[in-house]
C-alpha cells in the first residue's frame, strides 16, 4: 500500500473522546491515549490591567489558582446548574445562562486541545446527571458540538458500569460536585424513571463545612476555597480518624484549628440522601433481582473517595436487608474511560447517523 | 579404772578400722564392676567404665594396717616401774600391772572386740554390695533397652538420674559420659523419620493425583464416541443441519437417537455382542439433578455456552447502542 493511501486512510481514522463534564472537574480520555483533567471553571481578567498581565482572556487549570485574584471565576455547573436543573429553578438570569453556557463552551474547547485528536471524524460520548433535562443536556450539547462531528450524552453512572463491564446486576452511585446519582444496571440502557438523582454533593459539603467552621470559629477567617481543601484533605465520614488540625489565619495571624468533628458532621450531609437514593431505587426494581442489586454497590465520583463512606453506607443499607459496597480505584477517570469505551464501541453507522441528523438540523 | 581403759581402746580402734572399711568396699565394688564389663560389649563397657569410673580411679586412702606394730602403738605419757606401788588416801594399796602384761590385756581385748566388730561390718558390706551389684545389673539392663530403642533420645543427664535414683552410693557420672555421635541415637532421629514419611506420603498422593488426572483424560478422550448426557433425544428439526454428512454421527455406525427418531424408527437396545464391542464411557462426574455451576463441563458444551454468552453480551451490546443512539437523536431533533 502506497504510503499516501495509508496517511490518507489514518487521517480518516475516526478519534474518539470519552468525556466526564463534572460539575468541579472536567475530565477527558481519547482514543490516542491522551488524557487530561481540569476544574470545570475559566477565569475571566477582571479588568484591562489583569488581561494585559494575563495574556489572554480566559484562563484554565491550574494557573487558575495562581492568578486568582486577577479574574473572575465562572463555573458553569456550579451546584449542578444547567446541568441538573433548569436556569429557571437555578435562579439564573437569562445573562448569567448566557455566561455560563460561554464558558462551558471554552472549557470544552480546552480540554479537547488538551489530548490533541488528529484529523479524522470526532466522535464523543459525555457523561451527564442521570436525570438531566432536556435543556441541561443541550446545555452539552451545545457546549461539545463546535468541537465534534456527533456528540452522545450518556448518564455518567452507567458510563462508570460501562467501564467496568459491570452491566447488570450493578447499583452504581455516582457522587459528584453537584448531584448524587443512583443508577441500578438491568443489560438494558436504564429510562430516566429508573433512576435517582439528588441535587446533593460535594459543593453541598464545602457550603456545610464553611458555615460549621464559621459557628465554631467565628474569629477565624475562612474562603470557601479553604473549606474545600480542607474537605480534600481530612474528609471522613468514620469516628476513627486522626485529627483535623488545620490554620486560619485569626486577625492576620495564622492560628491551628481542631476542626475533626466539624468535617466529619460536614461530610456525613452526603450519607442520608445516598441510602435514601439507593432504597428508592432498589425498591423500583424487580424484587428478584433487588438483592443482587444490594450486594454489588458501586460507588464513583469524587465524594466516594471520603474515607470510611463505604462502611458507613453498608451500615445504612443493613435496614434495606444488607449489601456490600466497593468503590472505584480511578475516581478521577472512571466515567471519561467508560465513555470512551462506549463511543469505541458504538457501530459506525450509528455515529452516521447522528452526524447527518446534526447536519441536517445545523 | 578399767571400765575407762577398755572404751578408750574401743575408741581407738574403731578409728584405726574406719578406713580399712571404705577401702574395702571400694575395693569391692571395683572387682564387681569389673567382672560385669567383661560381660558386656565394649560400647556398653566403656559406660559402665564412665559410670564406675570415679570410684575406681579415685586415690584410694593410704592402707593402714590391721594390726599396728607395737612400736607404733601409743605409749603412755610416763613409764611406770615393774612392781612398783603406791598408797590410796584411804591407806589402800593398790597393785600396779607391769607395761607388758597391760599391752597383752588391753590386746586381748581389742581383739575380742574387734572381731565381733569387724565381722558385724563385714556382713553389712556384703549386704550393702550385693545390692549396690544388683543396682547395677538393673542399670546396665535399662542402658542396654535405652541404647536398643533408637528413636529414644538418650541424654546423660537421663542416665545420670537413673543412676543416682538406682544407686545413690555412685557419684554421677556426667562428666565421664560422651555425647553420642551416632546419627540413630541423636535427636535428629525422629525428625528424619518424620521426614521421611512426609515425603512418602506426598509422593503416594502426587502419584494417585496423576493417575486420576491421567484417567479422567483418557475419560475425556474417548467422551466424543458417546452423546453428552444432557443432549436431549429428540432435536428440533430446525436447528438439525441440511446435510446429513454434517449430521453428529456415532462411530460404528450408530446413529443418534434423534436420528433413529427423525425416521420414524424405534430405539432399539444393540445385541450383545454390539454392546460388548463398544467400550462404555466412562461416567462423568455430573450430577444432572442439581443446579451446580461447578460441574465438570466437556469441551463442546463449554464452546457452546461461552459462543452462547458471547451472542447474548453482543446482542445486549446492540440493544444498548440502538437505545443510546435513539435517545440523542431524540435529544437532537428536540434542540433542533
Amino acid at each position: 500500500m502506497p504510503a499516501q493511501n495509508k496517511d490518507v486512510l489514518m487521517s480518516n481514522k475516526p478519534q474518539c473522546v470519552g468525556i466526564d463534564f463534572g460539575t468541579f472537574k472536567t475530565s477527558i480520555v481519547a482514543s490516542n491515549g491522551n488524557r487530561d483533567s481540569i476544574m470545570t471553571a475559566v477565569g475571566l481578567p477582571k479588568d484591562h490591567i489583569a488581561r494585559g498581565m494575563l495574556g489572554c482572556d480566559e484562563v484554565f487549570g491550574d494557573r487558575i489558582g495562581q492568578v486568582r485574584t486577577a479574574v473572575n471565576l465562572v463555573r458553569p455547573f456550579d451546584c449542578g446548574a444547567l446541568k441538573y436543573t433548569d436556569s429557571s429553578a437555578a435562579g439564573l438570569s437569562a445573562d448569567e445562562v448566557n455566561r455560563r453556557c460561554k464558558a462551558a463552551k471554552s472549557i470544552m474547547g480546552e480540554v479537547v486541545r488538551r489530548v490533541e485528536l488528529g484529523t479524522g471524524p470526532r466522535y464523543a460520548v459525555i457523561g451527564a446527571p442521570s436525570q438531566a433535562s432536556d435543556e441541561a443536556k443541550n446545555v452539552i450539547l451545545q457546549a461539545a458540538s463546535p468541537h465534534f462531528d456527533a456528540v452522545m450524552i450518556v448518564a455518567e453512572p452507567f458510563c462508570i458500569a460501562y467501564g467496568f463491564g459491570h452491566l447488570v446486576g450493578t447499583l452504581v452511585v455516582d457522587i459528584g460536585a453537584g448531584t448524587i446519582d443512583v443508577c441500578p444496571m438491568f443489560g438494558t440502557y436504564p429510562k430516566p424513571d429508573q433512576q435517582y438523582s439528588a441535587s446533593v454533593g460535594g459543593d453541598a459539603v464545602d457550603r456545610e463545612l464553611l458555615s460549621l467552621i464559621q459557628q465554631a470559629h467565628p474569629d477565624a477567617q475562612v474562603t470557601l476555597n479553604m473549606a474545600r481543601q480542607f474537605k480534600e484533605k481530612f474528609g471522613t465520614v468514620s469516628d476513627d480518624q486522626e485529627r483535623a488540625v488545620v490554620v486560619m489565619p485569626v486577625e492576620g495571624v495564622p492560628t491551628e484549628f481542631d476542626i475533626t468533628d466539624i468535617i466529619r458532621d460536614a461530610c456525613r450531609v452526603l450519607v442520608e440522601p445516598i441510602i435514601e437514593g439507593i432504597h428508592k431505587t432498589v425498591a423500583m426494581s424487580d424484587p428478584e433481582f433487588q438483592a443482587q442489586l444490594r450486594g454489588n454497590i458501586l460507588l464513583g465520583g469524587g465524594g466516594s473517595q471520603l474515607r470510611g463512606l463505604d462502611r458507613l453506607l453498608e451500615t445504612g443499607v443493613e435496614k434495606l436487608g444488607g449489601g456490600k459496597v466497593t468503590r472505584v480505584n480511578d475516581c478521577l477517570y472512571a466515567g471519561a474511560a467508560g465513555a470512551l469505551k462506549l463511543c469505541m464501541a458504538m457501530p459506525a453507522e450509528n455515529w452516521e447517523q447522528l452526524r447527518s441528523q446534526n447536519a441536517k438540523a445545523a | 579404772m578399767w571400765t575407762k581403759a577398755t572404751v578408750i581402746c574401743l575408741f581407738l580402734s574403731a578409728i584405726v578400722s574406719v578406713p580399712e572399711t571404705v577401702v574395702g568396699q571400694q575395693q569391692m565394688l571395683g572387682t564387681d564392676h569389673l567382672q560385669l564389663i567383661e560381660i558386656r560389649g565394649k560400647q556398653r563397657r566403656d559406660r559402665i567404665d564412665g559410670l564406675t569410673g570415679v570410684a575406681r580411679t579415685a586415690p584410694a586412702p593410704a592402707l593402714e594396717p590391721l594390726n599396728p606394730p607395737r612400736s607404733t602403738a601409743r605409749q603412755p605419757a610416763y613409764d611406770l616401774h615393774p612392781n612398783s606401788g603406791t598408797l590410796t588416801p584411804s591407806g589402800e594399796s593398790i597393785e600396779f600391772l607391769g607395761m607388758e602384761e597391760l599391752q597383752a590385756l588391753i590386746q586381748s581385748s581389742i581383739d575380742a572386740s574387734r572381731v565381733s566388730e569387724a565381722q558385724a561390718k563385714w556382713n553389712s558390706i556384703e549386704q550393702k554390695l550385693d545390692s549396690n551389684l544388683q543396682d547395677i545389673r538393673q542399670l546396665s539392663q535399662r542402658i542396654e533397652s535405652v541404647s536398643q530403642t533408637p528413636s529414644q533420645s538418650v541424654s546423660s543427664g537421663t542416665v545420670a538420674s537413673s543412676i543416682s535414683h538406682l544407686a545413690p552410693g555412685i557419684p554421677r557420672p556426667e562428666a565421664q559420659i560422651t555425647p553420642t555421635s551416632s546419627p540413630l541415637q541423636s535427636s535428629a532421629v525422629p525428625w528424619l523419620t518424620l521426614t521421611l514419611s512426609a515425603f512418602l506420603v506426598s509422593l503416594f498422593a502426587l502419584t494417585l493425583s496423576a493417575y486420576r488426572l491421567g484417567l479422567s483424560r483418557a475419560s475425556h478422550l474417548d467422551r466424543p464416541t458417546a452423546p453428552p448426557q444432557h443432549v436431549p433425544t429428540t432435536v428440533p428439526e430446525q436447528y438439525m443441519p441440511e446435510s446429513s454428512e454434517l449430521r453428529p454421527r456415532r462411530t460404528r455406525g450408530l446413529a443418534w437417537p434423534h436420528e433413529d427418531a427423525k425416521a420414524g424408527a424405534t430405539v432399539l437396545p444393540l445385541p450383545v455382542s454390539q454392546q460388548e464391542e463398544i467400550p462404555e464411557p466412562l461416567a462423568p462426574n455430573i450430577d444432572l439433578s442439581t443446579d451446580d455451576s461447578a460441574t465438570i463441563l466437556s469441551f463442546e458444551t463449554f464452546s457452546d455456552q461461552h459462543r452462547d454468552e458471547k451472542k447474548q453480551k453482543q446482542e445486549v451490546n446492540s440493544a444498548l447502542m440502538a437505545q443510546i443512539l435513539q435517545d440523542n437523536l431524540n435529544l437532537s431533533n428536540k434542540a433542533s
